[in-house]
């Protein structure tokens, strides 16, 4: 052919592939009616052309594979049954002994560490040696570049799996599987093998009715080794895209909790898979891992007699056991188990006495051979599967961050500790980790306070997005066992609820500071965020914590939220002893700076607290300079007591460029450009706080007040209201002179706070809009509180000159000015 | 390559697009040596389901030879246009230099999500490779453009943009390309045969 004839066959082609299938031959007529041989060769590629259009070359991603034919020692690879998360399934033949086996080739990067490989050789081979008929026999393992195989018999049958997608088991069989999976996990653990990882997807039935289980001591292989270690973050599950992770629906409490795991933990696991054998319901199965693994710690699954009617009782009772939470009250071996089972199939019926129903299912081989050394090829797989889930997840990479994440909520985190005392754990790492995302200038991220009101809603994803306005939602979980903690996170796109990405990261303590900045940079660096170099340090600098003293402050992080006077004095103490602890531990003094500045005036008079809110931020910006709430903190101080605007401004700023979704670094700087007379800038940061802090209304309350002591009425009751913030409505509607109006809302407002310093506002509002009585009630009442603690004399005295007393107005402002009052 | 290592490959990319070819001739090692390098750790079944995707060593590569400077999205359309060329030789190479006695690597067989047992075609890089320098002489821009989207990953859109040619046109010259790449391997299998 020569280019020309091509770039005809190649338009008729393209034109004809633009139309219906049927009306194809006519046009292809009309187009080649002067060239027989352009018809012939164009005709020829359509004939073709489904299978070249279906999948070929249509994904990137290539498998690296034994090539079919390859000679391996005394086997020949005949082709590939099967590849998943753990590795490759070849059909080989064992030219040798002449019989067909199975080879296993197992991911390369499992076996870096040499000492791991060893221990899973030890124990495959110890697997091997039981040779039990409900145990997958194996023949031989070794390493090829590096990648574990094993070689073992080749067996015909399906998965459990597999049978389970058609639905519940018939109890008869149930219980003959069951007896012999019991059966086979009674051998192993008597040589003390435990599997770990028993599941559906491991467990085998034959053609003629015999359970294999497969797969022992590869999940010691596989499982996370970081609870042991100390040091770098184990990367321990990741998934694709749109995919639910593992097999946490068959994991023990211990095993979620600390990945500890006995032959007790394979009880459970055979627990959770007969509940599913006869109910057709996964035991714990939840939209995502982290709840399911929550279900394992803290929920019992629905009872099997409620799903199936015509079931011995005694099952039920046995399935209970194995799925109890601690391990003491199991099943203490298999042999009881198998026992226990045994007794209910008729008169201790064996195997065969039981006649299974014929399987529709098409054989399956499964597994087996020897000795591979192979040769590697590159194959490519056109699976539409694949190509359909690489192509999804290309087309989101290929976006870049153009019509990608632009924002995101970091929902709370989830305590999985099945204690509430440890929420303030789960809560504090979810605030640093909204603060690690939150130094991100490209990125909008909701605030703390405004993400917390979906703590444990019903809502869905993209119902939060929407509330939100945002274009992704991190959601997970945290796990502590003593110092060990486990960050589970995933990243869930939010206009289509898919799961973007996913990952669980353990650490100890010591190391939580590098592992919430791990987790926010591989957030960062999935959605393709652009960082600035001075982003990218912050989020790889991190420094150790001493345990105990972060311990203490994550603690008085938890009460300073809480806000009430009780809580913020316990926050100091907290505070306080995390510094007794750990002199260097800066967040605890930016904490410590954070609590006195929310004394002040509200609680305490400036002068007492805020030299000490000063001294604290001061303290902790020396120690860290890159935290933004302690340069928040400062800018307060500066403002409000100091009076040194260019310091204020240039905190911050400094505290908005560290964490540019920190609503309090908005709303200060706001209030700086305000009092030196920039109205309109300060506008601008009012918006940009209530776009990253939309609920709690603070920005609003802050504007409303403001607006109020502007003497622009109309525009404080219009914010106000929306802040729902009665007492300025209060205020406002009495300067106009609409008493009823007032009067109304100062009733509302009243009843919603103790604090004298509010009540004293609301009692002016009374006092302006007439009602001298009620407000000279009140008064008393502040006067009698004002003997007993700090009242900010600033409120007192405007209440005095709404009643018209000036003598005494005046006396309060003088005390006000000593206190400092801002 | 002396020269070249003070040049950050961000500059010597953005000095290639303002239409410097002597950059270009500058970056070419420099990526190829690197992308190299990432695809021989990933053929050395590091990964648990023994697969390669080209997109991801591409970006690998990117972020190693620029310090982890994030992409944007002109560059990376450009560069993963570089790249295509010599994703294609790496992994050509590699393909020659294991491949079994036998010519035809034959049919490989893959278990979809639910393990059901479904036959899959595959392709041997190889006869691709044979194929597309065959196509090259009919049409070396079809040839590129299946490149661009089969070993570098690209997109329609990008693939568009860095030959300068509509996203529909695009898309009929690759649909046609693949058909003919498609009956041009399974012509020299069945004559191999």
């Amino acid at each position: 052919m020569t280019p020309e004839q091509w770039q005809r066959v190649r338009d008729v082609l393209a034109e004809a592939l633009e139309r219906k299938p049927e009306d194809r031959p006519a046009f292809v007529d009309g187009a080649c009616s002067l060239d027989p041989s352009l018809r012939q060769e164009v005709e020829r590629l359509l004939a073709s052309c489904d299978e070249a259009r279906s999948g070929f070359l249509q994904s990137s991603t290539f498998r690296v594979g034994l090539t079919p034919g390859a000679q391996l020692g005394d086997y020949e690879v005949q082709r590939l049954l099967g590849s998943g998360g753990m590795g490759e399934v070849y059909r080989a033949r064992d030219s040798r002994l002449g019989r067909e086996v199975a080879i296993k080739v197992l991911p390369a990067i499992l076996s870096h560490d040499p000492d791991r490989l060893r221990r899973f050789e030890q124990e495959a081979r110890a697997a091997a040696a039981l040779n039990h008929p409900n145990i997958l026999g194996v023949y031989q393992l070794g390493t090829y570049e590096g990648a574990p195989y094993l070689v073992s018999e080749l067996l015909e049958g399906s998965t459990l799996r597999e049978l389970l997608l058609r639905g519940a088991v018939p109890v008869r069989k149930v219980i003959d599987y069951g007896v012999q999976i019991a059966r086979g996990l009674t051998a192993a653990h008597e040589k003390g093998i435990t599997h770990r990882d028993l599941k559906p997807e491991n467990l085998f039935v034959t053609k003629d009715g015999r359970v294999k289980i497969l797969d022992f001591g590869l999940a010691k292989l596989t499982q996370r080794p970081a609870m042991l270690d100390h040091g770098a973050p184990t990367l321990s599950v990741q998934t694709e895209p749109g995919m639910v992770m593992g097999t946490a629906g068959y994991m023990a409490p211990e095993q979620v909790r600390t990945s500890a795991a006995d032959h007790r933990t394979d009880i459970f696991a055979f627990g959770a898979i007969l509940y599913e054998m006869l109910s057709g319901k996964r035991a714990f199965h939840k939209p995502t891992s982290a709840e399911t693994m929550a279900a394992i710690l803290n929920e019992d699954p629905a009872p099997i007699s409620q799903i199936v009617r015509t079931i011995p009782p005694a099952l039920p009772r046995i399935v209970q056991r194995c799925l109890e939470k601690n391990p003491e009250q199991r099943f203490q071996t298999a042999s009881d188990l198998a026992f226990a089972l045994e007794a209910l199939s008729d008169s201790g019926a064996t195997r065969s006495d039981l006649p299974g129903e014929k399987t529709s299912l098409p054989w399956r081989w499964i597994f087996g051979s020897a000795m591979a050394l192979a040769v590697i090829a590159i194959t490519f797989i056109l699976s539409p599967e694949t190509a359909g889930r690489w192509r999804d997840r290309l087309q989101w990479r290929s976006a870049g961050n153009k019509a990608g994440v632009h924002s995101l909520a970091v929902l709370p985190l989830q305590n999985l500790s099945g204690d509430p005392s440890q929420e303030y754990f789960a809560d504090g790492m979810t605030e640093q980790l909204t603060a690690d995302l939150g130094q991100i200038s490209a990125l909008r991220v909701i605030s703390r306070t405004s993400a917390m009101h979906y703590k444990n809603t019903n809502k869905t994803v993209p119902e939060i997005a929407r509330e939100l306005n945002v274009d992704a939602v991190v959601e997970g979980s945290v796990e502590r066992a003593g110092d060990q903690i486990r960050i589970t996170a995933q990243l869930i796109e939010a206009s289509t609820d898919r799961h973007l990405w996913a990952r669980s990261y353990d650490r100890d303590l010591r190391g939580v500071l590098f592992l919430q900045g791990d987790v926010a940079q591989a957030i960062a660096s999935e959605i393709k965020i652009n960082l600035t170099p001075q982003e990218q340090e912050h989020l790889t600098t991190a420094r150790q914590v001493n345990p105990q003293a972060h311990e203490l402050y994550l603690r008085g992080l938890f009460d300073l939220r809480k806000g009430t006077p009780e809580a913020i004095d316990e926050a100091i103490k907290e505070f306080q002893q995390a510094i007794t602890t750990d002199r260097n531990e800066a967040l605890a003094y930016a904490g410590l700076g954070n609590a006195y500045y929310d004394q002040s005036t509200i609680l305490k008079a400036p002068l007492e607290v805020m030299p000490k809110a000063k001294a604290a931020s001061v303290r902790a910006i020396e120690l860290d300079d890159s935290l933004a709430e302690a340069h928040a903190s400062l800018g307060y101080v500066k403002l409000l007591f100091d009076w040194d605007w260019p310091g204020a401004k240039h905190e911050f700023r400094r505290a908005l460029e560290l964490n540019p979704n920190l609503p309090r670094a908005h709303l200060g700087y706001a209030l700086y450009l305000l009092t030196t007379r920039h109205p309109d800038e300060a506008s601008e940061e009012f918006n940009r706080a209530d776009a990253i802090d939309p609920f709690t209304g603070q920005s609003h309350m802050d504007r409303a007040w403001l607006l109020f002591n502007a003497s622009r009425f109309e525009e404080a009751i219009q914010t106000a209201t929306r802040a729902g913030d009665d007492r300025v409505v209060a205020l406002s509607s009495a300067e106009l002179g609409r008493s009823e109006q007032a009067i109304a809302a100062a009733d509302r407002a009243v009843t919603k706070t103790k604090n004298p310093l509010w009540l004293a506002q609301i009692a002016s509002a009374y006092a302006l809009a007439g009602s001298k009585d009620k407000a000279r009630g009140m008064l008393i009442n502040i006067e009698a509180q004002a003997r007993e603690r700090y009242i900010c004399g600033f409120n007192v005295a405007c209440l005095y000159a709404s009643l018209g007393d000036h003598e005494q107005a005046f006396t309060w402002l003088e005390k006000a000015y000593r206190d400092r009052s801002d | 390559m002396p020269g070249t290592t003070t040049h950050p490959v961000s500059e010597l990319l953005a000095q290639w697009r303002a239409g410097d070819e002597e950059s270009l001739r500058r970056l070419l090692p420099l990526v190829y040596n690197e992308l190299r390098r990432v695809a021989h750790n990933h053929l050395r079944r590091e990964r648990p389901d023994h697969t390669l995707q080209t997109t991801a060593l591409v970006h690998e590569a990117y972020l190693c030879l620029t310090k982890q400077q994030a992409m944007d999205f002109e560059n990376r359309a450009h560069f993963f246009g570089i790249c295509a060329n010599l994703m294609r030789q790496i992994l050509v190479q590699y393909a020659r230099r294991h491949k079994a006695a036998k010519r035809n690597a034959g049919c490989v067989m893959a278990l979809d999500e639910n393990l059901a047992l479904r036959e899959k075609q595959s392709v041997d890089l190889v006869a691709l490779d044979d194929a597309l320098h065959e196509l090259a002489k009919l049409d070396p821009q079809q040839c590129r453009i299946v490149e661009l989207r089969f070993f570098g990953g690209l997109s329609i859109e990008e693939t568009s943009r860095v030959l300068g040619i509509s996203p529909a046109t695009i898309k009929r010259h690759w649909t046609t390309a693949r058909i003919w790449l498609h009956d041009e391997i399974s012509r020299v299998n069945r004559d191999d045969a």
